[in-house]
């Protein structure tokens, strides 16, 4: 029941300065999209625009339409939590809850939306950390706090504890970016499974893991959306001069 | 080419080190000795005077020696308790609003009254507490004790528990926001826990630093020489006691006051550690030992 997210004439403002400015994309349902850029081009920014996440900066403006399938998320009578409940993020640092166990870190969301109960919740958590691929390493150990656990681990926690909420859409702002390469392996391999089921946009400064695990990939220099296209296509014959710059390194 | 270091510099330097490191040593001198002093009159001239007799019995008239303070011991539970029980949760709830939903007009004038608050004699306390309550009731009473202190207690827990949560870091509030947990929730079940700590550590605090004070007590909770009899009668308490026998003409209360003022110390440093054990265990779960 994935559906595709469509954004139009999407701009962020924070105060003056202008972050994202008019970004129109078309991303389908269970697809991996990429999001590339140099550091400071609003890649993130955009990112977190998708799930109102930018409602709590202030001085935050946020103009034109984002779509859930037909839905538009900025609307007038939208409750943003609802919105955040079908469009799930993972963020650049794990950030697991310390203060509780890695079960009650996967069940803290589901267990306030009334999403299951009791025995359900035991399943529910056995079927995110296998999803996850994290069961196998912390079956034994679910009453631990989650600091036990190693950085690549404590971020596949932190994709399950998204994964209980039962979203439509997973936004990963450089999920990566504070682990090793073993663990950014496990990361991608996850994230290729993932889009079976769901829509996944995930923000990268790594072109390589961009050509890695997406099916297609947005280019954004400055706060606009330059080039949006199947990666093979973009990394291979990009259309625009600015993007074959970026991706043979010339500049970024 | 480097220029050698001359010997002269050199020595200089090593002076000037050393000057430093000994004004820093006589520095701490200065804070912890009338610090050891304290506490070392306290302990030798307070724990002679303890006795089965002074936990356990009502206070003696003067000079038939004798007696104890056992009323005064359970009163200052009492009134502390009482404190605690009307000042935590005003405290940590204006904390939490301050420093969660605070940023208009309301949340800087709630500081500023604090802050403001907190800087007050504790006496006005009791001049405040005697004014709407035992004025009301016509006696004094551990309420009016419990109410005194309380207007203490209240801008120590407040600040410490804002401060406390705005050390949380953003992240976890944007984990529990991403996952479609609102803003109310996300306070009670993420932040705060993840504050406890701090919180916890500021009613420690206002703890120690009420369970001394004796000023507001004089004309709220007044004092006794029965049995608590109730939140409505006067209530004898430690530091009242302390200061009523301290004054007084006979050398054998003067010995209880010792003895008074050794146990209070003792009470208020064994409640801090009991408490940090009981948090430590805590702690080291969130850090996986």
């Amino acid at each position: 029941m994935s559906e595709p997210i469509t954004t139009t004439k999407l701009t962020v403002r924070f105060g003056e300065k202008l972050a994202v400015s008019g970004v129109d994309m078309d991303i389908p349902p269970r697809t991996v999209t990429a999001i590339i850029g140099p550091s400071g081009c609003g890649k993130t920014t955009f990112l977190r625009a998708l799930n109102r996440m930018h409602d709590f900066v202030p001085g935050a403006q946020v103009t034109g339409s984002v779509r859930l399938g037909h839905q538009e998320i900025y609307g007038g009578l939208i409750d943003p939590v609802e919105v955040r409940k079908r469009i799930g993020m993972v963020f650049q640092r794990p950030n697991p809850f310390p203060t509780m166990s890695i079960r009650g870190n996967i069940t803290f969301a589901p267990k306030r939306h009334g999403l299951a109960r009791g025995g359900e919740l035991d399943a529910l958590v056995e079927k995110v950390l296998r999803q996850a691929a994290l069961w196998d390493e912390v079956k034994d150990r679910l009453d631990e706090p989650p600091s036990r656990l190693s950085g690549g681990q404590q971020q596949r926690l932190c994709i399950a504890r998204a994964l209980a909420v039962r979203p439509d859409v997973l936004l990963m702002d450089e999920p990566t970016s504070a682990l090793d390469p073993i663990a950014t392996h496990r990361i991608e391999e996850l994230i290729y499974e993932l889009r079976r089921e769901y829509t996944i946009v995930i923000v990268t400064h790594n072109m390589q893991q961009a050509a890695r695990v997406s099916d297609s990939t947005a280019f954004f220099y400055m706060g606009e959306l330059v080039e949006f296209g199947e990666t093979d296509a973009l990394f291979t014959n990009p259309s625009e001069e600015r993007t074959e710059a970026y991706i043979t390194g010339r500049f970024g | 080419m480097n220029r050698p270091v001359t010997r002269r510099k050199l020595w200089l330097r090593l002076l000037r080190d050393r000057v430093m490191v000994g004004l820093s040593v006589a520095a701490l001198a200065c804070a912890l000795v009338p610090l050891a002093w304290v506490l070392g009159d306290v302990v030798v001239s307070g724990a002679p005077g303890l006795s089965r007799e002074f936990l356990t019995q009502l206070p003696q008239p003067p000079t038939r020696g004798g007696g104890g303070w056992a009323n005064a011991f359970l009163g200052t539970g009492i009134v502390v308790g009482l404190a605690l029980l009307l000042g935590v949760p005003v405290g940590v709830g204006a904390g939490i609003y301050v420093a969660e939903f605070g940023d208009g007009s309301l949340g800087r004038a709630t500081r500023f009254v604090a802050e403001v608050l907190a800087g007050i004699p504790s006496i006005i306390a009791g001049v405040v507490a005697y004014g709407i309550i035992v004025t009301r009731m016509g006696r004094f009473s551990a309420l009016a004790g419990g109410v005194a202190l309380a207007i203490l207690v209240v801008p120590i827990v407040m600040i410490t528990t804002e401060e406390a949560l705005r050390l949380v870091p953003r992240d976890r509030r944007e984990a529990a926001f991403a996952l479609g947990v609102g803003e109310a929730p996300t306070t009670l079940w993420v932040v705060v826990p993840a504050a406890a700590g701090n919180i916890l550590t500021g009613i420690l605090v206002a703890t120690a630093r009420i369970a001394g004070e004796t000023a507001p007590l004089l004309f709220t909770a007044l004092g006794s020489r029965f049995w608590p009899e109730g939140v409505d009668r006067p209530i004898a308490t430690v530091a009242v006691n302390i200061y009523s026998y301290a004054i007084s003409p006979f050398p054998d209360w003067h010995g209880q006051a010792r003895a008074g003022a050794f146990l209070l110390l003792a009470a208020v440093l064994l409640g801090n550690v009991v408490a940090r054990l009981i948090w430590a265990r805590r702690a080291q779960f969130m850090a996986g030992h």
